[in-house]
């Protein structure tokens, strides 16, 4: 039976190799994706497992020996956007432990450094990186330190003596090995296997509807083979075969084109950081995986579609027809719903959501079971609603098996529904970040000196976070971890960055030791709102500053006429979301500061700049004046942290595009493999239409409603409850004032492109009816 | 035997007996209800009552496997259209039943070659049977009922697509081989000429057999 299947795969002529090439084609594609689905998720699993040297941790205390300690201080800079990881290390003894990806520790005056970052030392001026680093690049830090060939690692060697007076030094003896432990990294899993599962839907379906292919004229050889003595074990062991080779030949032919793709996909930044070529790939049990469940996914399609007709040595007769769908079929949609405003209304503007989830998932399974239903009323409006001939066909074709019609669109409706829900949400959500305030400000570096208050997300705080004391913390560096700067220091400071070209600074100090609000300094005179009140937009009154620098910084706030210097409200500025970090901090009611500045602790710098190179030049002069400072944050300006804030809607977005994307081109791949595979199983009945003087245009009409009723019925419904869903959750997750989502142009652009792409895929399809559907074609085999 | 389809009789108390090595002849009018007898006999389709008998066995209790098994086995059949593999070449569809019972390739494709000789088609073997004329399909038809030696080869108007030359022809083949080889044929028709080919020529006229008319050849 086998050599017979092979025979009749293979070797059976144009129609058999057609359909052999479109088959192995459309699994093609589908290995293709999951492979590159698998091996991303590969390269996030690698990388997630990765030695969290990050995380090491102070030795215990009591320790005595300095054999095999040494110092450790673990920070994070920013240059452009991206950030620097940076470990300050000094030996204490000769056996210091020695971080991944390097054999020996780096000396006091050298530092060691990730490619890409020594790359970008030698290829910018010095004034904006390189002199962060004190020393001379002595080599390489190995990939088992890193997560990316990008990432921007650093360490720096230094004398013991220096690094044990800065903040945040410990002595460590072991560096931590487990993998550490990111924020967003279940929810990164999670998405990649739902979204991998989701996505093994659209797979299925393209594979079904290829295996189903000239099925009916497959069926008509079978029955033939039947009536010379083949049993019906034989004709499935024939298909089988068929179906077989044809995945073969695709999971084969997708293997290629993955290889082909795999550098360019290595390259791509999937989640937020580019891999390692050699990660981007499938575990061997990923590959045997595919290779073993797609022939036999093909196989069973082939035989569940044999299920449903009855091969005699007669003929081929359909087992009885479906029932038409009924009304029940839109229940799990219709739960989906209320599911989702449940799970809605039970969570809070604080989380992600989580549980609405369960409701999402079933409305994304409740389209596919509502669509044939769907699609069955549309035909019956179609019928009852329109004139000429094309209609009535298409109408009653759809309503014989509306099931198949939908099969065929059934993606892009989920393409369609995901689309919608992230253009919808997303910059909904985005825009409550990305505050008009924000934006004002995204050319202001903000270096506080102070304890930083609120360290969320890693954001805002460096690797090992505030409040750390080196060993040989003093007195003096409490102080400064309450109120900033010492006054000398911090007027040398404000005073040498005033002198920088291109950047104007604004300094924000502590208020003087027993100040209370509206009398902090001698004779100071209570503002308009009286002692005890706020003089921005909320908070207690803790800062001073001159309203000349607030002058340009307007988004923050502006003193009234006439005032120098007021009280302000300067908390806000130090937390992790641009939504209240870039609140005013003074207004109009900001009661006076009379004192003198002289004395007073530097809290913090505001500094606008001009240009991205003074950006650079001015945070490596932070970075190399404040190593004292105990704030635990990098200087950053507002857009940064805009930037860092939207990094993980970003990446969602992008994976939600990726996926929307790949749906469209596996259902566009289902859809012209239906359309045609739909022409030439209906050669006979078109055929004969033309024969009785049906013209081809009309034909034509037929084939595109058949396509393009279930797959409009359903999207409007899939794109309405998309934006029902995610009009609700802006309006329970964002903050009160928050605009209706806008779905923008790009949107509907996309969407357009889809329909027209859809539209082009049927299109290509008609050619062929014409030629098949030749009145020199009556004359059957 | 008594048949339906759905709430349609089709046969309805038809009985007939075939001698072996006989030329039997199945004629009526159309619906009268002959092709669904012929089905029975070749256990094709089972009655709903009544029972067939081949060769000292109930043909219609057997399962569907072993009726498959006797189709290749004891059986030929030639029908109007729709029996051969357009796909497959003459040999692979002469072949077929031989291959389907597991004989050896080579000896299958050794005996298909032979027949096709026999029937004037040595050209065609490597032809697929899509391609060839209708005289040609039926005479590779016959030439594929006929390989595996059977019992008995029914035959379902298998002139019905043919010109009266073809046709002639075509019957001159299969009833001279199949009298040659002791081979029983069962012959549906509604054609005289073609009936004229027959030892013995049942009427069935509503599902029964009215009119048995003895050497008619």
């Amino acid at each position: 039976m086998v050599r017979l299947g092979l025979r009749l795969t293979l070797r059976s002529g144009r129609e058999a190799l057609t359909r052999l090439v479109v088959t192995s084609a459309a699994v093609a594609v589908g290995v293709a994706i999951m492979l590159a689905v698998l091996a991303d998720f590969h390269a996030f699993e690698v990388t997630g497992s990765r030695p969290d040297w990050e995380g090491t941790q102070a030795m215990a205390a009591g320790h005595q020996s300095r054999a095999g300690t040494e110092l450790w201080n673990y920070s994070d800079e920013v240059f452009r956007g991206q950030t620097i990881e940076r470990l300050d290390v000094a030996a204490l003894g000769p056996k210091a432990p020695v971080p991944p990806g390097l054999s020996r520790l780096p000396g006091s005056g050298q530092y060691d450094a990730s490619p890409a970052l020594a790359a970008l030392i030698r290829s910018v001026p010095r004034d904006q990186l390189a002199d962060r680093f004190p020393g001379s690049l002595a080599g390489r830090i190995g990939s088992t330190a890193l997560t990316g060939p990008d990432e921007l690692v650093i360490y720096v060697g230094g004398p013991a003596s220096t690094l044990a007076a800065l903040p945040g030094t410990i002595r460590v003896d072991k560096i931590a090995t487990s993998p550490g432990t990111q924020v967003w990294s279940p929810y990164f899993r999670d998405a990649f296997v739902a979204g991998a599962l989701a996505f093994l839907f659209p797979i299925l379906i393209l594979i079904g509807t290829a295996t189903r292919l000239a099925s009916a004229r497959r069926e008509e050889r079978y029955a033939a083979m039947r009536l010379v003595g083949a049993t019906a074990r034989d004709v499935s062991a024939i298909a089988s075969v068929d179906a077989v080779i044809s995945a073969l030949c695709g999971a084969a032919a997708g293997i290629g084109i993955f290889a082909l793709a795999q550098s360019a996909l290595a390259g791509t930044a999937i989640t937020s950081a580019v891999y390692f070529p050699s990660e981007v790939t499938p575990t061997i049990w990923g590959y045997l995986g595919v290779l073993v469940a797609v022939p036999a996914a093909s196989a069973v399609a082939s035989l569940l579609a044999l299920r449903r007709v009855r091969i005699s040595p007669l003929g081929v007769s359909r087992r009885v027809s479906a029932p038409a769908p009924r009304a029940w079929r839109v229940l799990p949609l219709s739960a989906g719903v209320a599911l989702f405003v449940a799970g809605i209304l039970l969570t809070s503007d604080q989380n992600i959501g989580a549980p609405a989830f369960p409701g999402l998932l079933l409305i994304l399974i409740g389209l596919v079971v509502a669509g044939p239903w769907l699609t069955s009323r549309a035909a019956q409006l179609l019928a009852r609603f329109s004139r000429g001939a094309s209609p009535i066909f298409a109408a009653r074709r759809l309503s014989d098996n509306p099931k198949a019609a939908f099969r065929s669109v059934s993606g892009l409706v989920l393409a369609v529904f995901l689309g919608t829900v992230v253009a919808a949400l997303l910059p909904a959500v985005n825009a409550t970040t990305a505050t008009p305030s924000a934006k004002a400000l995204s050319n202001v570096i903000l270096d506080g000196f102070m304890i930083s208050p609120v360290c969320g997300n890693n954001v805002n705080c460096t690797g090992s976070g505030p409040a750390q004391f080196g060993p040989g913390a003093s007195p003096l560096a409490r102080k400064m971890a309450l109120d900033g700067l010492p006054a000398a220091e911090g007027a040398s400071l404000v005073a040498q960055l005033r002198a920088l070209p291109g950047a104007t600074t604004v300094p924000i100090y502590s208020l003087p030791p027993g100040a209370t609000a509206g009398q902090a300094g001698p004779g100071g005179a209570p503002g308009p709102t009286g002692p005890g009140g706020s003089a921005g937009s909320a908070g207690p009154v803790d800062a001073i500053v001159g309203c000349a620098g607030m002058r340009a910084l307007a988004a923050l706030g502006e003193c009234a006429p006439g005032m120098r210097v007021v009280e302000a409200t300067a908390g806000n500025l130090y937390g992790d979301n641009p939504t209240y970090t870039t609140q005013p901090i003074v207004s109009g009611r900001s009661p006076a500061y009379t004192g003198g500045l002289r004395g007073l602790y530097l809290q913090a710098v505001l500094i606008k700049v001009n240009s991205q190179a003074t950006l650079e030049r001015v945070r490596t002069f932070l970075i190399t004046h404040t190593r004292h400072s105990v704030s635990g944050t990098a200087p950053r300006t507002f857009g940064e942290a805009v930037q860092a804030r939207l990094g993980v809607a970003t990446t969602v977005q992008r994976l939600v595009d990726i996926a929307v994307a790949l749906t469209l081109i596996v259902a566009g791949c289902s859809l012209a493999v239906a359309v045609g595979g739909g022409l030439v199983e209906r050669k006979r009945p078109f055929t004969m239409l033309r024969l009785t003087g049906a013209p081809t245009a009309t034909l034509y009409r037929v084939v595109l409603a058949e396509a393009v009723l279930p797959l409009v019925a359903a999207t409007v419904v899939a794109a309405g409850t998309a934006y029902g869903i995610s009009v609700l959750t802006a309006a329970k997750m964002a903050p009160a004032g928050t605009p209706v989502p806008d779905l923008g142009h790009v949107y509907y652009l996309t969407m357009g492109a889809g329909l027209v792409i859809s539209l082009l895929v049927i299109g290509a399809t008609l050619p062929l009816l014409g030629r098949i559907t030749g009145l020199d074609n009556v004359r059957f085999e | 035997m008594h048949r339906s389809f759905g709430q349609t009789p089709a046969l309805r108390g038809a009985s007939v007996s075939v001698a072996d090595g006989e030329v039997l002849a199945v004629t009526g009018p159309s619906g009268s209800g002959k092709s669904t007898l012929l089905h029975c006999l070749a256990g094709i389709l089972r009655p709903d009552s009544g029972e067939v008998w081949f060769d000292g066995q109930r043909l219609d209790q057997l399962s569907d496997r072993k009726r498959s098994v006797l189709r290749r086995t004891a059986f030929g059949f030639v029908f109007q259209f729709g029996q051969l593999v357009p796909e497959l070449t003459a040999a692979d569809n002469i072949a077929m039943p031989l291959v389907l019972d597991r004989a050896h390739r080579r000896s299958a494709y050794r005996q298909a070659a032979w027949w096709l000789e026999r029937l004037g088609l040595d050209d065609l073997g490597g032809r697929r049977t899509g391609e060839l004329s209708g005289g040609q399909a039926q005479r590779v038809a016959i030439a594929r009922a006929l390989v595996g030696q059977p019992h008995v080869v029914f035959a379902d108007e298998p002139t019905g697509s043919l010109d009266s030359v073809t046709g002639r022809m075509v019957m001159d083949l299969l009833v001279g081989i199949a009298s040659e080889e002791g081979t029983t044929v069962v012959l549906v028709t509604h054609d005289p000429g073609v009936a004229a080919y027959a030892d013995r020529e049942v009427v069935v006229s509503d599902g029964r057999v009215a009119a048995s008319v003895e050497g008619v050849r």
